[in-house]
């Protein structure tokens, strides 16, 4: 494999990357969509870090974020946009291929 | 996060569909209404009194039931599970997707079916229907407990094939053992899905408006 190879491969979208974040992403992508309660209680981030990680994805347009109301109560409504699922399914491919090309490295 | 971490993620998501033990006791309940329904249409003796209208009937009863399985599941959850976890619709798969996997479920449904038939019938044994329907109904728990790493599924599983086993020996006759076993699965399936609901509220309580 060449540098530049190697390169590509290891160029991951940073953003998805961050742990907490792709535990976020991860979780809406087997979802239609979830509220923000769905996501607090899968992830056990704490309330400010997954709204601060919320907007980060929101501002990179790889999440819809929707305010409604159910019942009488206010709702935030989350939901990866066709642009985040992509984004998400090239970084598990990249993160494949990064797996199989250090197990070629050590094969040989 | 390793592959085999992301895929532990989405194997925890998927599981908290099954979190409340709700979708257990819908299907449970539903099976438990079509076992009573066949346990009737033997006592009163229905497929000869209705004749063709029998088929026609058999098939607005499963439609109704599980119906207001799929109308009942989330209410449920709506009324127990989204105030204290949160509300998620979880994505169906592609309608081309679903098709495939309905065909290739009910090719080895089938086939497993065939086979222990086949297997009853050489052993020229009096009635292993409800053995053979056990069994198939333990394979689909067996595969959801594997599938979700839900324990409670795998226990559903060997309870059902033990029933199985006894109706096999009782020598009932095919429509009333099978009507037992459906009314044993539901009530299984709904007792482990109400233990499920039980645990579910202890563990958890609904949120305010003012704690998000």
């Amino acid at each position: 494999m060449s540098d530049s190879d190697l390169r590509r491969l290891t160029e991951v979208d940073r953003l998805i990357h961050e742990p907490a974040r792709l535990l976020i992403v991860t979780t809406l992508y087997m979802v239609e969509q979830a509220d923000f309660l769905f996501v607090l209680t899968n992830t056990g981030l704490t309330k400010g870090n997954l709204s601060a990680h919320l907007s980060k994805l929101e501002g990179a347009g790889y999440l819809d974020i929707h305010k409604t109301y159910r019942g009488k109560v206010p709702q935030t409504l989350l939901a990866l946009t066709p642009a985040g699922r992509t984004a998400f399914e090239a970084y598990r491919k990249q993160l494949k291929n990064l797996y199989l090309f250090s197990e070629g490295e050590e094969g040989s | 996060m390793s592959e085999q971490q992301i895929q532990s993620v989405i194997r925890n998501t998927q599981r908290r569909w099954f979190d409340d033990g709700l979708w257990e006791i819908a299907f449970g309940t539903a099976n438990l209404f079509l076992g009573l329904y066949f346990l009737l249409v033997t006592w009163l003796n229905l497929d000869e009194n209705l004749g063709a209208w029998m088929a026609a009937l058999q098939i607005v009863v499963v439609l109704v039931v599980f119906g207001g399985m799929r109308y009942g599941v989330p209410k449920l959850k709506e009324r127990f599970t989204y105030p204290r976890t949160g509300y998620a619709s979880f994505r169906r798969p592609e309608r081309s997707e679903r098709r495939r996997k309905a065909f290739w479920r009910g090719m080895l449904s089938g086939g497993v079916a065939a086979a222990v038939a086949t297997v009853v019938g050489l052993a020229n044994a009096v009635n292993l229907a409800p053995g053979v329907t056990a069994l198939i109904f333990a394979g689909m728990c067996f595969y959801l407990s594997f599938r979700m790493g839900i324990q409670r599924f795998a226990v559903l599983g060997l309870l059902t094939l033990t029933t199985g086993f006894i109706l096999t020996q009782l020598r009932l006759d095919v429509d009333s053992s099978m009507a037992v076993l459906f009314i044993a699965f539901g009530t299984l399936c709904a007792l482990l899905g109400v233990i499920a609901l039980i645990t579910f509220l202890r563990r958890t309580r609904p949120i305010t408006e003012e704690e998000l």
